[in-house]
């Protein structure tokens, strides 16, 4: 056992210097290094004859505030941090304490250096602190009696430099600890904690912070402090309101929607279906709407197609089957919900459209019965006219007898007889009129039509010098027509067009032209004579009143009824007319305003 | 002067006219109005509003525009009624101005000969 200690003290004597893993060294007071132990010349490099601020920093002189100096000055033991480079030339971190060694006369002849090696630590220490600072994040650490001990930038920035207060009083500004505190229970249990917490800033605005607090401890038995990491959940917060109230809101819009709103997932399973929609589409109460339904109710293949389109599919007027078979006029806008490239599903919106066609039924016959109204009024003209030539009739037949004056009674006797005979075609046509044949459409074509009358005329045409041809422009699909209504419409405005050429004396030879064509979505029937057209006056007439051209003969009433022939298939008539040059009479039938066609019957 | 397009009015109203011991005069259809008026240069002209190849109104107005004739006495007849939407349009139309009077006289058909000779007889004195 002495041996053991003797040889332990030798040991320690003789190999301690060299086995110490911190760096010692001695200088002199001109910074010689003097003695060096092994650790030193691995870390900094070879020192014999070297100074020490060459070897520890490589410098050519003294450094400016060298501990060394004022150690030998005064006596004092020193500890700093220094910087300086090792052996290989890497930027070094040591902690050097710096210990004077003083002779039996008082003097400092040498100074003791020990320096232990901080670089790893110092790195990771900087590297900790980075991350402190950066992570976006409130950090504080707090001792056992949960005073802020230290803050990382972030805090700094949001609640000031409040380092030595007391949480509560630094976030809440309480005089007292919380009494759910987090940081209290971990410091109790050694567990992490979490808790929401409502605070305010350095600028007195409201923070609402998600805190999560974290044992740190530096012994195994006691907690000394907790980390406090809270997170500004603000934003968040704000934003879960905002998605809640838009949510809602969409919801409400959906369920109110006149509209009937659908929306599939990516599996085509139905997630919505609006009570508009269960309403339009005659859906049981409580039924489910399956995917085979939904495939019923669309037009088939459609959701297919938006199923390919990255845009809207419109369907502006098609059918859909309700789920008890009936077919129902719509409006169908399909559409694919996509999340960057996932597929989410489709949402579709079906719109009735009965209301709307029933409108405009009423409006075409509204418009039918205005014009019947101006046509009434304007036979009253003509009935008048006819009243008073029978008048002037019987005064004529009268004063004749009276007079004895027997060309009077002639002239009396023959207009009484003529007008007569005008006012009983005139009732016939007016009865024949206001009844009317009930138009019948079906497909038709309408060059087929304008050919029939064409060569109806040809004859008559030809006697009089006139030509007549027909000029079909195009391809003219059959269209939704009552063939005979379109048929007596043609004849009137050709055989029009005839006695417009015949009455005009002119040195060239008249045309008559009927064109067919298909223009803008409509059929399009011309009737142009080169004849001697009309006057303003004249034109302003011709359509509203009872007229006629033709002098005592005819009733006029060929054009009323060719309008209203027209607008019973809902489209217009309108003329163009130049006094010397002709005129042209222009039928323009939309094609969804045609009637639709009538079944044959059996 | 009559103006009429239909035969058996003017037939009816000259007979009246002429046994009433006035003289009836008439314009060629196809002879512009005023040219007409000028050759026959009548006293009192009994004018149809509503005719198909010409148009009344734009007649009266050549003649109260014209120099030369706008003094001539009028009669307008018509198978409009007053009421009727289109005529009393177009005469509210030409009323308003300053320069055209309206006509001296507005009777309805069929035409009742006490208010006719009536009219005559206040207009020629």
């Amino acid at each position: 056992m002495v041996n053991s200690i003797t040889d332990l003290k030798t040991w320690i004597q003789e190999s301690l210097f060299d086995a110490v893993p911190m760096c010692i060294a001695v200088i002199d007071e001109d910074f010689n290094l003097v003695i060096a132990n092994r650790a030193f010349e691995e870390k900094f490099g070879p020192w014999k004859g070297e100074k020490c601020y060459a070897v520890y920093k490589g410098r050519d002189t003294v450094c400016h505030y060298c501990n060394g100096s004022m150690a030998f000055n005064d006596g004092k033991p020193r500890i700093k941090e220094e910087v300086g480079s090792d052996r290989h030339g890497r930027l070094t971190r040591y902690i050097k304490h710096t210990i004077p060694y003083k002779d039996q006369d008082g003097n400092i002849p040498f100074l003791l250096e020990i320096s232990t090696d901080i670089t790893d630590a110092e790195r990771i220490r900087q590297e900790h602190q980075l991350i402190l600072d950066h992570i976006p994040c409130n950090i504080v650490v707090l001792d056992r009696n949960l005073q802020i001990v230290r803050g990382n930038k972030l805090f700094k920035q949001t609640f000031g430099n409040r380092e030595g207060d007391f949480c509560y009083k630094a976030f809440k500004d309480r005089v007292v600890e919380c009494e759910q505190c987090p940081a209290r229970r971990t410091l109790e249990d050694g567990q992490m904690h979490h808790a929401h917490s409502q605070v305010r800033d350095i600028k007195g605005r409201t923070v609402e912070l998600q805190v999560t607090t974290v044992p740190l401890g530096l012994s195994d038995e006691k907690l000394d402090f907790v980390m406090e990491m809270a997170v500004d959940v603000t934003q968040i917060l704000k934003l879960e309101d905002e998605l809640k109230i838009a949510h809602a809101m969409m919801q409400a819009m959906i369920a109110t929607s006149i509209d009937g709103v659908i929306a599939v997932d990516e599996n085509r399973r139905v997630v919505i279906f609006n009570p508009a929609a269960r309403n339009l589409l005659d859906v049981p109460p409580g039924h489910p709407v399956t995917r085979d339904d939904l495939s019923a109710i669309l037009p088939e293949d459609f959701m297919d197609m938006v199923g390919k389109n990255t845009s809207p599919v419109y369907l502006a007027d098609t059918q859909i089957t309700t789920l008890t078979g009936n077919i129902i006029p719509a409006r169908v806008v399909g559409m694919r919900l996509m999340v960057g490239n996932r597929d989410m599903g489709m949402a579709f919106s079906v719109q009735d459209l009965r209301p709307l066609k029933n409108l405009e039924k009423e409006k075409i016959e509204a418009e039918r019965l205005a014009e019947e109204e101006k046509t009434v009024a304007g036979l009253a003209h003509g009935v008048k006219n006819l009243i008073m030539a029978l008048e002037g009739g019987l005064y004529m037949l009268n004063t004749g007898m009276k007079t004895q004056k027997t060309d009077r009674l002639d002239q009396g006797l023959e207009i009484l007889i003529r007008n007569t005979e005008r006012i009983s075609m005139f009732i016939k046509e007016f009865l024949t009129f206001s009844k009317g044949r009930v138009i019948q459409a079906s497909p038709s074509d309408p060059v087929e039509i304008a050919r029939e009358v064409v060569d109806l005329y040809s004859a008559r045409a030809g006697e009089l010098g006139i030509e007549l041809s027909l000029d079909p422009e195009g391809i003219v699909a059959p269209a939704n027509l009552d063939y005979e209504g379109m048929h007596e419409c043609l004849t009137n405005l050709v055989g029009n067009a005839i006695d417009a050429c015949s009455m005009c004396v002119q040195d060239e030879p008249c045309h008559v032209w009927v064109r067919v064509r298909e223009k803008d979505r409509a059929v399009v029937f011309e009737v142009e004579d080169d004849g001697c057209g009309m006057d303003y006056e004249v034109k302003q007439k011709v359509f509203t009143n009872f007229f006629t051209t033709k002098g005592s003969g005819g009733t006029g009433l060929g054009l009323l009824t060719t309008k209203k022939i027209v607008h019973e298939h809902g489209g217009q008539i309108n003329l163009e007319s130049e006094a010397g040059e002709g005129t042209v009479f222009r039928i323009q039938l939309p094609l969804d305003r045609l009637p639709e066609a009538v079944l044959e019957e059996e | 002067m009559i103006i009429d397009d239909e035969p058996d009015i003017l037939a009816y109203l000259s007979a009246v006219l002429e046994d009433a011991e006035y003289l009836p005069c008439f314009v060629n259809s196809d002879m512009p109005v005023l040219k007409g008026i000028e050759m026959e240069d009548p006293d009192l002209l009994i004018l149809d509003v509503l005719m198909p190849n010409r148009s009344g109104i734009s007649i009266y107005r050549e003649i109260r525009s014209s120099k030369d004739f706008r003094g001539l006495p009028v009669i307008m007849i018509s198978g409009m009624q007053p009421a009727g939407e289109s005529v009393v349009r177009e005469l509210e139309e030409i009323f308003p101005d300053p320069d055209m009077k309206p006509p001296d006289g507005f009777l309805e058909k069929p035409v009742s000969l006490p208010k006719l000779f009536h009219l005559i007889g206040k207009l020629l004195d």
